[in-house]
């Protein structure tokens, strides 16, 4: 009960010069002048000679008990708030029990405010707190990582993942700069941490620094700030990897940085045949994803390109069936021209190479027709991209920012294929590019707290000119020319131009309004020219299978939206109002339409208690035409099919309802998530198409009614006894639309998917952990016949972290088709990985095997409304590879 | 663990009435950082001859809905309580813990307190005197006033010479600092809370575990495939990260 401490050093030395020593224990009751017993008195005991202290407090009777190591003289003090202090000399000598009882006298004191102290290492500000890096650092940190491990509250867990509570940051940036978002560890792994200055967290982080407080935001981010002298250095880290037991394969990967005061650059370069997306790593560069945020003015504007080489894969992982060999290039940097000006750049250049191996048969059954298709397909792929972005932002002021985003791309695309087609042995050529140059200004000015006002103007024009020629003429039924080669030049040319300006405004009590106006012009050139050739070069150009069409379109519209909570229910209401303006000229012939439509959607989240949570939304969309749904001659689109549009100009209307229950938390022990989709398309496109062995021309038309339902839930279990999770996943869609097959009468096509399985998924605390899932699709497509199957997905993953220096990793899957026949009905993989860490963020090493059971080919069971196909693709062989990654 | 319904009123009218009797209850503002989360919160010490309780109100003051849910991992947000009777040397901690008031009861520690400082620190008018300790698994450094002298202290702190006017962990993850100091004759702060399950801390140490595991395997198990999730080596972040019962597993 009562503190008590003695210096052990002092007590050392008592022992040695004083042998004569003993223990003295003080009793006494503490009253006030009534009698009344006194408790919580401080009893303290001085021993000036020896340099001895002791206290206790009184008991609820007013007891005390304190023990005193020395004999000898002692100063004791009574004392207790708003009494007099009271103190007795007592000469504690050759005794071992001493009593001293005391009265006290009140005295009321005076007690003054206690004023803060500022002066901390840590600062917290509104959202904002502030680690001074310099109070936390040990002097055997290399990395950032390492100083981040020792902020408190921020969480490094093992693979470099850095958390704040339990939330992940969004992202790490360096002086507010930042090139990696969510790939941060590229900096915290290898940065060294001597520039560091002060670690900042942001709470509520918005990424435009004008809408924090406005927007909604959950998000956690860190900046760090450098020293004003800090000296930039160069650092980065190098992986490389080789294929051991195979044919070559490697990959390598390296990066390389330097981040000033003033300017910060980031280089890295990707190469390998290993299937990776060598431009993944800046993805997130190239298009910031920012749907919805203010000052994203249309994001989704592109021109099409009408021609593919029929370079599909297999819904398998990337690596498996992406037989590539790319090489990738890029550089990054970020100027600070003043306080107020930032130049950020951004450029790379990657070539691939794609190899490609199919074989199909597919048997079509429409109406009277049936015939069947053999295709063994070889292809390859080869293309080089060229990409530059500019960006300058300007700080007018602390509540206006001017940006300015500049793109150009540049793509070149060349096909080559060997394609047997039944008995003919076609060669393919498609030279495929792409152009673009796009434009964007943005003005913010956050005019008061809680308003915003953003301005945002673009300009893109992009182009996909293309030229395809086959060298064989399989179109005798089609054409009565004599002609023995084929050839195809189209383009696309899409400019785009549109202003607008959005106000948020939000409320007091939290509620958000939104108003958009804006007005948005797009212009498509659409010019195709399809050619029969015969030996001698003899040029004709079919009519009806020719285009040369502008298509503009301009939207002036004026959307408002607003969100507001009551009580457990969050209403949001919105209303788009557009009057476009449509021209169409079609080889010199020229049409308008002016037409004037309302978009309503209204939302209510309904929070019923903490357990149950349904959202419901409900919207009347009307959506214009586009210049794929409009030109007029066939245009071919494979090496046998063909397709147009409905040379006119429509507006289409649809329903669409969505409702979303939850149950519980994630965290509960039982959670389930529900959704319900239904939408209903009054008018929708649809074909008119006629089916040929050689040929398939189909043509748009507008079919009244269409039906999609979806149903999905997923229950999650936790099963404690096994300290595992149990997943059952159910879901179904159905589809009910109307098309036209070789001129039959209108047919109804009724399309039905189900999914039901189940997933395990252990949640040891120690080494081991495994997940096993299995899944089934049903299918099902009736028209006047009807095709079904189920196919079936198993896996299996055992995960062993020996240390955390040390894991494995094992993953397998089976794969089922339950229509093919038995001996190509299955298919097994096997892969796995093992890293070690030889030096934390220095040198690790890792070895993974790929395909380990050596599945060649892999072959896909699929059904439609016209035919049922067998499609078989050549998969990446068994291959390990043995990776180094070190930092320098 | 037996739930009993207890209306706690009576007894702290009877405290009341003392503090009242005697006008000697004392009423210590402090803030208390708590960087586990990222917090800021008051937190009031009051106590009188026999008794304290100690609230520190962490309770959300947001306007936002969903920033419930996000704290799933780290539990609700709330005020805690605490009640310590100095005769009785039994401390009690009122908490909601899983949808549940929980009265966890633990003896009151003695924190063998490191006095034997000379450093001196005046914060505001008060020259406080140095004493460091540790305590389930934390180092503290606390600054003491030695002229208003009691037995109690803010959160489970007790038994130094004089009032704690500031007290940090050494990892700088918590601070309690005191803002102002009053003698009042307020009546004491009450439990908000009637009816609840009373246990033992280490019952309570057991619950909690159980409940992080828990939440780690639903998180493990509910990631899609091939997505990782690794546990802090760390279990705990909060004040407390090892029990005495605990050194010797």
């Amino acid at each position: 009960m009562n503190g008590k401490r003695m210096n052990k050093s002092i007590c050392a030395f008592l022992l040695f010069f004083n042998f004569s020593f003993s223990q003295v224990t003080l009793k006494g009751i503490v009253t006030d002048e009534k009698g009344n017993a006194l408790s919580n008195t401080k009893i303290s005991a001085d021993n000036l000679d020896k340099q001895y202290f002791n206290y206790c407090y009184t008991n609820g009777k007013g007891e005390y008990t304190i023990n005193l190591d020395f004999e000898g003289v002692y100063r004791i003090t009574f004392y207790k708030m708003n009494f007099d202090k009271e103190i007795k000399n007592l000469s504690l000598n050759h005794i071992k029990f001493a009593t001293q009882d005391i009265i006290l006298r009140p005295k009321p004191i005076e007690l003054q405010d206690v004023i803060i102290n500022i002066e901390r290492p840590i600062t917290i500000k509104k959202d904002t707190i502030i680690f001074n890096a310099k109070s936390f650092l040990q002097g055997n940190e290399q990395v950032v990582e390492d100083l981040l491990k020792k902020i408190p509250g921020l969480t490094v867990e093992t693979d470099g993942t850095i958390k704040v509570g339990n939330q992940e940051v969004e992202k790490i940036m360096i002086d507010g700069d930042d090139f990696f978002e969510k790939g941060y560890k590229l900096v915290t792994k290898n940065m060294p941490v001597s520039p560091i200055d002060k670690v900042e967290l942001y709470q509520n982080y918005s990424n435009n620094k004008h809408l924090k407080g406005i927007e909604n935001s959950q998000k956690v981010a860190l900046n760090l700030t450098l020293k004003e002298d800090a000296k930039s250095v160069w650092f980065g880290n190098i992986a490389g990897g080789y294929g051991l037991v195979s044919e070559n394969r490697y990959e390598v990967n390296a990066n390389l940085m330097n981040f000033g005061k003033k300017n910060k650059h980031y280089f890295l370069t990707n190469l390998n045949n290993t299937g990776l997306d060598a431009t993944g790593d800046i993805n997130h560069l190239i298009r910031p994803f920012r749907s919805d945020e203010p000052g994203s003015i249309v994001d989704n504007q592109s021109a099409n390109t009408l021609l593919g080489l029929g370079a599909d894969v297999p819904n398998l992982k990337q690596k498996r069936v992406n037989l590539n060999n790319a090489e990738m290039l890029s550089l990054n940097s970020i100027f600070t021209l003043s306080d107020k000006i930032k130049l950020k750049t951004l450029g790379f250049l990657n070539t691939d190479e794609n190899d490609f191996f199919r074989n199909s048969f597919e048997s079509f059954k429409v109406e009277s027709t049936s015939f069947e298709n053999t295709e063994n397909f070889v292809g390859r792929k080869k293309e080089i991209t060229g990409f530059g972005k500019l960006e300058v932002s300007y700080d007018i002021s602390k509540t206006k920012t001017l940006e300015y985003t500049g793109k150009f791309n540049k793509t070149n695309e060349k096909n080559r294929s060997n394609l047997l087609f039944n008995n003919d042995l076609l060669n393919e050529k498609l030279n495929s590019n792409n152009q673009l140059l796009d434009q964007k200004i943005v003005f913010t000015n956050k005019f008061k707290e809680d308003k915003v006002l953003v301005f945002s103007g673009r300009y893109i024009n992009e182009k996909t000119p293309q030229n395809y020629s086959v060298n064989q003429f399989i179109f005798d039924d089609l054409f009565s020319q004599n002609a023995n080669n084929t050839k195809q030049y189209s383009q696309n040319k899409m400019q785009f131009a549109g202003l607008e300006a959005h106000l948020l405004d939000k409320n007091k009590n939290g509620d958000l309004l939104e108003i958009k106006m804006g007005n948005q012009l797009r212009v498509d050139d659409l010019n195709t020219r399809f050619a029969l050739l015969d030996v001698e070069n003899q040029i004709s150009f079919p009519s009806n299978y020719q285009n040369k069409l502008t298509y503009t379109t301009n939207d002036l519209y004026l959307s408002a939206k607003y969100r507001y909570k009551l009580g457990n229910y969050t209403l949001l209401t919105q209303a788009d109002f557009h009057q476009l303006f449509n021209q169409l000229e079609n080889f010199g012939v020229t049409s308008n339409e002016n037409p004037f439509f309302v978009i309503p959607k209204i939302g209510v989240d309904w929070k019923i208690n903490d357990e149950n949570k349904v959202l419901t939304s409900y919207s009347y969309i009307t959506t214009n035409s586009k210049v794929t749904d409009v030109y007029s001659g066939f245009v071919q689109t494979g090496f046998r099919s063909f397709s147009k549009g409905l040379e006119a100009f429509n507006q289409l209307n649809s329903s669409n309802a969505m409702l979303n229950y939850t149950y519980g938390n994630w965290g509960d022990r039982f959670f389930a998530n529900t959704f319900i989709i239904y939408s209903k398309n009054n008018d929708f496109y649809s074909t008119n198409s006629f089916i040929a062995q050689n040929y398939s021309q189909s043509e748009k038309i507008i079919i009244k009614d269409r039906d999609f339902l979806s149903i999905s839930t997923n229950f999650d279990y936790y099963l404690k006894p096994i300290k595992s999770n149990l997943k059952i996943i159910l879901g179904g869609s159905k589809t009910n639309f109307k098309n036209i097959v070789n001129n039959s009468n209108l047919r109804e096509v009724k399309n039905l998917n189900a999914d039901y399985g189940f997933e395990i998924r252990s949640g040891f605390r120690n080494i081991f952990n495994y997940h096993l899932g299995t899944k089934w699709s049903y299918n099902k497509v009736k028209t006047t016949i009807e095709n079904s199957f189920t196919d079936n997905l198993t896996f299996l993953d055992l995960s062993f972290i020996f240390t955390d220096k040390f894991n494995i990793q094992a993953q397998s899957e089976r794969y089922f088709f339950g229509n093919l026949d038995r001996k190509s009905n299955q298919y097994y993989f096997l892969d796995f990985e093992a890293r070690y860490i030889f030096t934390e963020n220095k040198l690790s090493f890792s070895l993974s095997g790929n395909n380990l059971l050596n599945t060649k080919t892999f072959k896909n069971y699929s059904i439609s409304d016209i035919n049922i196909s067998q499609t078989e693709y050549r998969l990446q062989p068994r291959y390990v590879l043995l990776k180094m990654e070190y930092r320098f | 663990m037996n739930l009993k319904k207890v209306i706690l009123l009576f007894g702290l009218i009877c405290f009341s009435n003392i503090a009242n009797a005697q006008n000697n209850s004392v009423y210590v503002e402090y803030n208390f950082i708590d960087n586990s989360i990222h917090k800021q919160a008051n937190a009031i010490l009051v106590y009188n001859d026999s008794t304290s309780v100690f609230v520190t109100y962490l309770a959300e003051k947001t306007t936002n809905p969903s920033s419930k849910e996000n704290n799933i991992l780290i539990g609700e947000l709330n005020d805690v309580y605490k009640v310590v009777n100095k005769n009785t040397e039994i401390l009690k901690t009122y908490r909601v813990f899983e949808g549940e008031v929980l009265e966890i009861s633990e003896k009151t520690t003695n924190f063998n307190w490191n006095i034997n400082y000379k450093e001196e620190k005046k914060i505001g008018s008060y020259s406080c005197k140095k004493a460091t300790t540790t305590f389930r698994g934390r180092d503290y450094t606390a600054w003491y006033y030695d002229e208003i002298p009691t037995y109690f202290g803010p959160w489970k702190f007790n038994g130094l010479p004089g009032l704690i006017i500031e007290i940090t962990d050494n990892t700088q993850t918590f601070s309690w600092k005191c803002s102002s100091i009053k003698i009042s004759s307020k009546d004491f702060i009450q439990i908000p809370y009637e009816e609840y399950s009373t246990i033992s801390i280490q019952q309570y140490v057991i619950k909690v575990k159980e409940y992080i595991e828990k939440l780690r395997t639903r998180v493990r198990g509910i990631l899609p495939r091939g997505m990782q999730y690794k546990a802090p080596n760390n279990s705990r972040i909060g004040l407390e990260l090892i029990y005495e019962w605990e050194k010797d597993e």
